[in-house]
């Protein structure tokens, strides 16, 4: 059968109260409807590094030599030209021969690459799809509120009823030429429509016109379906979509839209996962997405789902969402999204960089890999042809870093440019391969991001995260920073 | 191979270290240079090499890139010239090369000068700057000096239960010498408050704990001992000079690293010791100049120099072991924090110190009959120390 193998989210850990947006632009007429807070991504982050969080949760437990291709997904994608599924499927560990390609420009760009990767998976391939989107208002408008950030991931393929947990039985396509949200190639900001005829002559139409047809495809009724699990572009189309459609099996939790926000082209996916994390074997799911039009799944979940989550603990969307850091206000939301000009941050500096010699360290930086030295046991890290301890040359086994790891020691940093000061750095003791009996896992010197200042601790539990570090010579620097660990973890 | 009693200091020479902003490049290397010749009774035209320290020409408008840049302010062209760096090592590493120089009987008369213009450019910029723009693009990205040593004061603190009010100790102390120096660039004293209340640069070291930037220039005259001897010169000797490049770059990604000490400066003072025939350092050691650019640094330094044993150093700083007044001063000239650290001229003003002090010229800083000194210098994230041991 042909379905979602594994699947995976990441969801920023800040969160901008709406309230305090209330409050900043003092819009007194929104106070009984704008309620809860909306994700905003760290100023370190970006739709590439929430996107590759995603892909890793993903395929955690699965050989990246087994899948053949990356599809990244979003409307805001890092670059206009240069691919972030080369760079994600890099940190993921795939080969050189997966095919790798962006989707992008549209709200329904993250199921229009699962449907790429469900021709794939026709075709005998295994594709991961990883959407994630951090989409920008302009500020004082309304629809700060309900913008978010956030990412999904699934695993596409063919396998056996008891490995891949949900089949994927039926697909329906839906497209619509319409101007709803929009944004130029030069522009900043979302652009909006007039949202009741964008509500009324896009969305509903869409969506009822891609249940009706996938339902009619497939030969089912609105009540064989146990959840319809369908694109919402803020709260109220929740209840609107129930009435209008007469439809009673709507998924209507508004954990995502409350706590979150509206994540974009990885918003489907995101809702699917949180419906993921609960459903139960047989269940069957009308999946549908919109954007220019709407594409529309049919699920079916194995007892594969269950045994997974029986097994082993691992993250949840809920996971994800209750793992938060409140900003302490608007300005902060300001500093960190770069929507306000100021001398902060390493934006203003010119740090040194070199392509070719983030082309040779590739492997140590992007994928972690470090070597360990065969006479001695040493991690070496960064790579080096002698190593330190015994001066063995050119006798080492590369070997991958854990992203898991205890703090050795700390300190908060007053001076280094940052939007948000102080900045804390970490020295990282990183947990031991399980496999192996040797010196120890190796250490690693980073930034702690995400983190309160004076939060840091020796001992403390850490993980390591893709971030942007700067954009020296014009071009983004990504590395591994610490994190404070959040939510559940996978025990494997 | 030992270099003891080999070599002599027979003059040394120094600037006012502090915003030299009316004096470039050269003026205070002619400025500390020639003050030195006056002190050695030598004329330039004696002068039969040089060595130059100065560790960021970008700083100072590029000059010090090359030992030429000494030719030029002391219009010493012809002669042979290096420019030698290691960090914050390189004013002695300077020192040790023409002391090694002198030995191998290729010259009798020779200069070492380190100068370092750091204050043409506004200091915090310049700082975090050359974090920003400089060194690798992604590892260890942000890492200053400060932080450097902050991340040992932590794990410092965490093994030992000492905590800030330990450090400002050193600070107090340093500013009471500093204030009995008249070349030093901070003169007034400091309370363990006024540490303490200052605002943070990398926790838990505040302003006060740390080093400031400062121009300066120092000058050794350095000669065979026989070449001293037979001139009639007030010398002091050479006893023992060892350097160790101890540690990589990449510091704190080696997992070995303990944050309490540095193995560079163990190995450069049991090179040192070795030659100076010290045993038992607390004891032979009467007085010394180390490298307190921050000051959990000193702590750490008595350790790694055998004054204490390990994870007993701030024991000294709290018993008063190392005030002027006590067993074993350190810093009597007000070290790091208190002269300042013009990075490539420090290390040439802690032999200043030491030539100074032994020759009993130190005024009111002056150390009580002192036999023997050490000089300690270190670089880096630990990467390189340089211990030299001066005598009578």
């Amino acid at each position: 059968m042909i379905g979602i193998r594994d699947y995976g989210s990441y969801i920023p850990a800040m969160r901008l109260a709406r309230a305090e947006i209330i409050r900043a632009w003092q819009q007194k007429a929104l106070a009984q409807v704008m309620v809860g807070e909306r994700a905003v991504a760290n100023y370190d982050e970006d739709s590439l590094t929430m996107a590759a969080e995603a892909a890793l949760d993903c395929l955690a437990v699965t050989d990246p030599a087994t899948v053949d291709g990356l599809y990244f997904a979003s409307t805001t994608a890092p670059y206009r030209e240069k691919l972030s599924a080369s760079l994600i499927a890099t940190v993921a560990h795939l080969g050189p021969n997966a095919v790798t390609a962006d989707f992008g420009n549209s709200l329904r760009a993250g199921t229009g690459a699962l449907r790429a990767a469900l021709d794939a998976a026709w075709a005998g391939r295994q594709v991961v799809v990883t959407a994630a989107d951090t989409r920008v208002v302009e500020p004082g408008h309304h629809m700060e509120h309900v913008m978010g950030a956030g990412a999904a991931a699934l695993l596409v393929g063919e396998g056996e009823e008891d490995d891949v947990l949900c089949a994927i039985e039926e697909s329906f396509a839906f497209t619509h030429e319409f101007t709803d949200t929009w944004r130029r190639a030069g522009d900043e900001f979302l652009r909006f429509g007039d949202e009741g005829f964008s509500a009324r002559y896009g969305y509903f139409h869409c969506v009822q016109a891609a249940i009706q047809g996938i339902l009619q495809k497939a030969t089912l009724s609105p009540d064989e379906i146990t959840t319809i699990v369908c694109y919402a572009p803020e709260a109220r189309s929740f209840t609107a979509l129930a009435k209008r459609s007469g439809l009673d099996n709507l998924y209507t939790d508004p954990m995502l839209l409350m706590n979150v926000g509206n994540t974009g082209a990885s918003f489907p996916l995101l809702m699917l996962a949180a419906v993921l994390d609960q459903a139960a074997p047989g269940d069957r799911i009308l999946w549908v997405s919109y954007g220019d039009g709407s594409d529309a799944f049919l699920l079916r979940v194995t007892e594969a789902l269950a045994r997974r989550r029986d097994q082993e603990a691992r993250r949840t969307v809920a996971g994800w969402v209750a793992s938060k850091r409140t900003l302490p206000n608007y300005e902060s939301y300001l500093k960190v999204s770069d929507l306000v000009k100021s001398r902060a941050g390493l934006w203003g500096f010119s740090p040194f960089t070199s392509i070719p010699m983030l082309w040779r360290e590739t492997a140590q930086n992007l994928q972690l890999m470090a070597r360990r030295c065969n006479q001695c046991g040493r991690v070496i890290y960064p790579v080096r042809r002698v190593c330190p301890q015994c001066r063995a040359k050119d006798d080492a086994t590369p070997c991958q870093l854990r992203r898991r790891g205890t703090v050795a020691s700390f300190t908060v940093d007053h001076v280094f440019p940052s939007p948000i000061p102080p900045t804390t750095l970490v020295v990282v003791d990183l947990d031991s391969p399980r496999s192996a009996a040797d010196q120890g896992g190796g250490r690693i010197l980073t930034p702690l991001t995400d983190c309160d200042p004076g939060e840091a601790e020796i001992g403390m539990p850490v993980e390591l995260t893709l971030r942007k570090f700067h954009e020296g010579r014009g071009f983004n620097n990504y590395y591994w920073k610490a994190r404070p660990v959040r939510g559940v973890e996978r025990k494997t | 191979m030992s270099i003891k009693d080999k070599v002599a200091v027979i003059g040394a020479g120094m600037t006012k270290f502090g915003d030299n902003y009316e004096m470039d490049y050269l003026d205070m290397a002619v400025e500390a240079t020639y003050e030195a010749y006056a002190d050695a009774g030598v004329e330039p035209g004696q002068v039969q090499a040089a060595w130059l320290s100065t560790t960021f020409p970008d700083s100072g408008g590029y000059e010090g890139q090359s030992g030429a840049s000494l030719a030029d302010a002391l219009g010493l062209y012809g002669l042979p010239i290096s420019r030698v760096v290691n960090y914050c090592a390189s004013g002695m590493d300077a020192f040790r090369n023409a002391c090694f120089a002198v030995v191998a009987g290729m010259y009798d008369v020779t200069l070492v000068v380190g100068v370092e213009k750091m204050r043409d450019v506004a200091s915090r910029e310049s700082l975090v700057a050359q974090i920003a723009e400089h060194g690798h693009p992604v590892l260890g990205k942000g890492l200053t000096a400060p932080d450097i040593f902050a991340l040992c004061a932590n794990r410092y603190f965490h093994a030992t239960g000492i905590g800030r009010e330990t450090l400002a100790q050193v600070a107090v102390k340093n500013h009471y010498h500093g204030s009995l120096n008249p070349k030093a660039h901070f003169r007034r004293p400091v309370t363990v408050e006024k540490v303490l209340s200052a605002h943070m640069i990398a926790e838990p070291l505040s302003l006060f704990d740390c080093s400031p930037v400062t121009d300066g220039a120092a000058a050794l005259v350095v000669t065979s001992r026989a070449w001293a001897e037979a001139h009639g010169k007030d010398l002091v000797l050479v006893k023992g000079i060892g350097l160790a490049a101890g540690a990589p770059d990449t510091l704190f990604f080696d997992p070995t690293f303990d944050f309490m000490g540095f193995a560079a400066t163990r190995q450069a003072a049991q090179d040192a010791y070795r030659q100076a025939g010290v045993t038992d350092p607390r004891a032979q050691i009467d007085f010394a100049e180390v490298h307190d650019c921050f000051t959990i640094t000193e702590i750490l330094n008595y350790e790694d120099l055998g004054f204490a044993p390990r994870g007993e150093g701030h024991k000294l700083i709290a018993a008063g072991v190392t005030r002027l007044d006590g067993e074993l001063p350190v810093n009597p000239s007000g070290g790091l924090k208190s002269c300042g650290h013009p990075i490539g001229a420090t290390g040439a003003r802690m032999i200043y110190e030491l030539a100074t002090q032994l020759r009993g010229k130190a005024g009111q800083r002056q150390v009580k009959s002192p036999q023997m000194g050490l000089a300690h210098n270190l670089g880096g994230i630990g990467s390189v120390a340089c211990v030299a041991i001066l005598g009578l």
